[in-house]
């Protein structure tokens, strides 16, 4: 009987224990996740040549369509190390060490290799959670090309850009870049690989590619 | 000999994340640390079985918030241990029956309109929570004796 109440007191300790370390220090939980998780190495040099074109391209549509309308003052970004991801099929999120102290608030743009890769969903006090472009959630306005058209970038698995007027000359190379409210003018997204007509035959749709690889990030740039 | 069926536990849920890990690198999303707590929950008491789902809950978190999906880490194997106790069916059939409804009570709970979407993930996220859950219960059946 003493011993059943011995294992029964050590079960409610460690209980206690568990608790204290899931909700004021989570991070050793992240650690452990991380050193179980596969480490995919630093992005291949093609895939960093990709990112620093598509850069590159986004820079020539937005010079060829607001030249001169647009402040060129450089952004500073933040620099911060990926903590976790969301560990499930239904999101695809990331959990950064820096937070609203660090002066990153709800809304700001996450750039990766000089490439737009999500939106900060909420900001915590140290860390934030990132809503990447492959999370369902994710809408946000985008341009094309260098003559602008508007569309509106939907986050999934695939990404693709909807809402584009039918009458757009929409190419496949055509850069994507950001044109959102509250984000930097001009980040570019990816390229137009392939485009449709809409289900309702109203609005063109276009499918991009984008030069990284969500698992490759490790390390992620804010824009306040 | 409870200690070390305790230990046997956490080490099994350690290998279900490190499996769910390098199944997700290669962008096959499952839920084996899921199965696991259910398939647990046949075999530890209560207090052991929430000893578990916190393990669980410690490993998988990845906010500093609350969230649905890790209170469901914790309803679900409770759900199930419950069931086993009012239910008294053949072990192997309660273990498959019960995994097998969390993981598609877990996907109704949190996505429903997920679960139409993406039937062939969900199937396979079904196969192989299955299997998982087996091997578990197997791995607890044995540690049991």
């Amino acid at each position: 009987m003493k011993r059943y109440n011995t294992h029964t007191l050590a079960l409610c300790a460690l209980i206690v224990i568990l608790l204290v370390l899931i909700v004021f220090a989570p991070s050793y939980g992240w650690n452990i996740r991380r050193f179980l998780t596969p480490n995919s190495g630093p992005p291949p040099d093609e895939a960093s040549l990709a990112a620093e074109n598509e850069s590159l391209k986004a820079e020539v549509a937005k010079l060829q369509r607001i030249a001169g309308e647009v402040s060129r003052k450089p952004i500073s970004y933040i620099s911060a190390v990926v903590y976790s991801r969301y560990p499930l099929n239904f999101k695809n999120e990331l959990l950064i060490d820096a937070g609203k102290n660090e002066g990153v608030h709800e809304g700001s743009a996450a750039v990766f290799g000089g490439i737009f890769s999500g939106i900060v969903r909420q900001a915590f006090a140290d860390t934030a959670l990132v809503q990447t472009i492959f999370d369902n959630g994710l809408k946000i306005p985008v341009r094309i090309g260098a003559r602008g058209y508007d569309g509106l970038l939907q986050g999934g698995p695939s990404p693709t850009v909807r809402s584009i007027a039918e009458s757009a000359a929409v190419a496949k190379g055509d850069i994507i870049y950001t044109a959102a409210p509250g984000i930097p003018y001009g980040l570019p997204v990816g390229e137009v690989v392939a485009t449709s007509t809409s289900a309702d035959g109203l609005f063109q749709e276009a499918s991009l590619s984008v030069a990284y690889n969500v698992d490759d990030i490790q390390a992620i740039s804010i824009a306040p | 000999m409870k200690i070390f069926r305790l230990l046997v536990g956490v080490l099994i849920l350690l290998v279900s994340l490190a499996a769910q890990e390098w199944l997700a690198f290669f962008h096959i999303a499952v839920n084996l640390v899921l199965a696991t707590l259910i398939a647990s929950s046949f075999y530890f008491d209560i207090l052991e079985t929430v000893l578990l789902a916190l393990v669980g809950i410690f490993l998988m978190n990845w906010q500093p918030a609350p969230s649905i999906e890790l209170g469901l880490f914790i309803v679900l194997p409770l759900g199930a241990w419950t069931l086993h106790r009012v239910v008294r069916w053949q072990p192997w059939t309660g273990a498959i029956l019960t995994i097998g409804t969390g993981i598609v009570l877990f996907y109704l709970a949190l996505a429903p309109r997920f679960f139409v979407g993406n039937l062939p993930l969900i199937l396979t996220d079904l196969c192989a929570s299955l299997l998982a859950g087996s091997f578990a219960f197997s791995l607890f059946t044995r540690t049991a004796h």
